[in-house]
């Protein structure tokens, strides 16, 4: 069975992902400077694969793929939190805040949106944003398998 | 550099079984081996971290867990009273120990029993996560924080309980659980809210020093009875749990019936460290009371008529429920009163007591009870027979854990029910005697489950029993007899701290 749309469809879903992928990672990014972060981030880019799935009717099998990258974003989020008790504070302390340098920068008084700030948070924000995208997508994928087996037995 | 293992361990009861939750389905990928390794791995590190906790609540006494702070002890200022902390005494350690015997159980008798099963990545994730959850509930001391882990644990087990879903009555009986959890867990939001909005904080320690006993209050507390009541499975909110543990996979059972046991820890945690303050507890006290009765009698009077081997047993495990509830809330209502150091003490000593003992021998129990599905492949009564021909560990096991729910003598049941009975009886005398009758009801059951599935003649099986499903079961039989050669110890080093973690030490 074959549910894709027409090629305009297709063509403009296929420029379109760039920016929504783009602007995903700015939010992730920007998470503990702007409203936003992992997940919201996490799903703009989901959103990308959900245009993919409508314009294309399905995708590749790439199942495994998506529940590798989700499991690695898990397990990287926990390792990071118990980064806090291996430098000798507590869980979820953040320990790399202010220690120099990738995220370790420090600011006096308000931050004016210097990104390489914030410690552990926004290692945190990508980790999570890799896991939303790999569930989304994911889920997505499976609902979009479904609904194809569905109109195959009719 | 210097990591304090022992002050840290309550965080990593938690974090273990999460951080190997996540790292099994990537094991998957590698090889079934790995995977298996890497969840035994995972069982036996949270068992240690609970056993250093265990040591050091009572070594040194107990501590607060702030996450995030500076030093994990520091306790809340009031920079931080924002914070979530969990919180290690001596009743995290008790509801500890009992999750942890269960689950220890049940993760090795898992091995052999869903060996031919696929899907086993997600199973062993679940499983993981389920425990966490469980782990989580009991040890936090933040309102929010309660209700996450509230969440992780109903949709953890809801996705155990589907797991045979190419049958009919498992996703039934999971989408019922499931309808069940979130209602309770919105109410609990919803309670939740009354509390912050009322007084701004969501610490435990913090909404008991505030606490005033308003109306909102009253109706809050309310709402978090009745949702930890469902989740304990009580009667009359005991609907979910026959069909939730008769339909989940065999050795998931004696964990969904932690859970219970789990939301019931929670319960008293709130009612006795929380709540106690602001409530006539005499009234709480007598609610316990009176859904005790209601899950011991109903409980088995329905089981009376079951001919389903684990539906027959889960309606057991609803009234040994009732047990508990009853037996603290004799503790509630006489707080505060001269009574409470005459019998109040005793009847919440032989509750607490009973919690740890139940949910172990409940466990072989239900697990005994899997043995005899996995080989015989039928969970009708009237069909089963014979089967000590064939599988004598497991028909021992079964006597232990049988004569144990029943209060025999020599048995750890025993050893609980006698102290419920003695301080019960003079709060009222009727409340004993429903006991004593129901024990008696529940030695006949587990006569009728024995005489059905284990004597008569040998009619031939297929399969015979894997090894790790003996040594789980062992294991469950070891620590069931441990109880009960020693359960002055057992009071006196495990449960009388964690009556004074509650606040109310005689």
């Amino acid at each position: 069975m074959n549910f894709k749309m027409s090629v305009v469809v297709r063509t403009v879903a296929d420029i379109m992902i760039i920016p929504i992928i783009v602007f995903g990672i700015y939010l992730i990014l920007h998470g503990h400077l702007t409203p936003g972060g992992g997940f919201q981030g996490g799903a703009v880019i989901a959103s990308a694969t959900a245009l993919l799935i409508v314009a294309w009717g399905t995708l590749k099998d790439n199942k495994d793929d998506f529940s590798t990258m989700e499991s690695t974003g898990l397990t990287m989020f926990f390792l990071l939190a118990l980064l806090g008790i291996i430098m000798g504070f507590s869980l979820f302390y953040n320990s790399l805040a202010g220690t120099g340098g990738i995220f370790g920068g420090t600011v006096s008084g308000i931050n004016p949106g210097y990104i390489n700030t914030g410690g552990t948070v926004p290692l945190m924000n990508i980790v999570v944003g890799l896991e939303v995208v790999a569930a989304l997508s994911l889920i997505l994928y499976m609902m979009a398998k479904r609904s194809d087996a569905l109109e195959v037995e009719e | 550099m210097n990591v304090d293992l022992l002050t840290q361990s309550p965080v990593f009861v938690l974090a273990i079984p999460l951080l190997f939750a996540f790292l099994t389905p990537l094991a998957n990928k590698v090889s079934k081996e790995l995977r298996n390794a890497v969840f035994l791995i995972g069982l036996l590190l949270t068992t240690l971290f609970v056993s250093l906790m265990a040591y050091e609540v009572y070594t040194m006494g107990s501590w607060i867990y702030v996450f995030g702070a500076e030093q994990p002890t520091t306790g809340l200022t009031t920079q931080s009273f924002f914070r979530i902390t969990f919180l290690a005494d001596g009743f995290s350690v008790l509801a500890a120990l009992t999750i942890i015997i269960t689950a220890l159980g049940a993760g090795i008798y898992s091995f052999g029993h869903m060996k031919e099963s696929n899907g086993l990545g997600k199973f062993y994730t679940l499983f993981l996560l389920t425990l966490a959850g469980v782990n989580g509930m009991v040890l936090t001391s933040d309102l929010f924080n309660l209700f996450v882990w509230f969440e992780v644990t109903s949709i953890a087990s809801c996705g155990l309980i589907a797991y045979h879903n190419d049958r009919g009555e498992s996703v039934e009986a999971a989408l019922k659980y499931m309808i069940i959890s979130v209602i309770a867990g919105l109410l609990l939001l919803f309670s939740i809210g009354f509390f912050y909005g009322e007084y701004g904080v969501l610490n435990y320690f913090l909404i008991r020093d505030s606490m005033t006993g308003s109306l909102i209050d009253i109706l809050a507390i309310g709402m978090v009875m009745v949702i930890l009541a469902m989740k304990a499975s009580s009667v009359p909110m005991h609907m979910w749990a026959p069909d939730a543990y008769s339909e989940a996979p065999e050795p998931i059972t004696p964990f969904i019936a932690i859970t219970s046991l789990g939301s019931l820890f929670v319960l008293f945690r709130l009612l006795f460290f929380v709540f106690r303050g602001a409530v006539e507890t005499s009234a709480i006290g007598s609610i316990l009371i009176i859904l005790g009765v209601l899950s011991m009698f109903i409980g088995v009077s329905m089981a009376l008529k079951q001919s389903d081997l684990k539906r027959l047993i889960a309606y057991l495990s609803v009234s040994q429920i009732g047990y508990m509830m009853m037996a603290v809330g004799v503790g509630l209502a006489t707080l505060g009163t001269g009574d409470y150091g005459i019998f109040g003490a005793r009847a919440m000593e032989g509750g607490l007591f009973h919690m740890i003992n139940d949910g172990v021998y409940k466990a072989l129990l239900f697990l005994s009870a899997g043995g005899i599905v996995y080989v015989a492949d039928t969970r009708d009564l009237n069909k089963l027979g014979g089967l000590a021909h064939h599988m004598p560990y497991t028909t021992f096991f079964f006597i232990i854990g049988g004569l144990s729910i029943a209060g025999i003598p020599p048995l750890s049941g025993f050893s609980s029910k006698l102290l419920i009975y003695k301080s019960v009886y003079l709060y009222n005398p009727v409340l004993a005697i429903i006991a004593l009758v129901v024990s008696i009801v529940t030695l006949a059951l587990i006569g009728k489950i024995f005489f059905n599935a284990f004597l008569g003649p040998d009619q031939g099986v297929g399969k015979k029993i894997p090894r790790s499903m003996i040594l789980a079961m062992s294991i469950l039989t070891i620590v069931v007899v441990l109880f009960s050669l020693f359960p002055n110890y057992v009071v006196a080093e495990i449960v009388v701290p964690a009556i004074e973690g509650l606040g109310v030490g005689a």
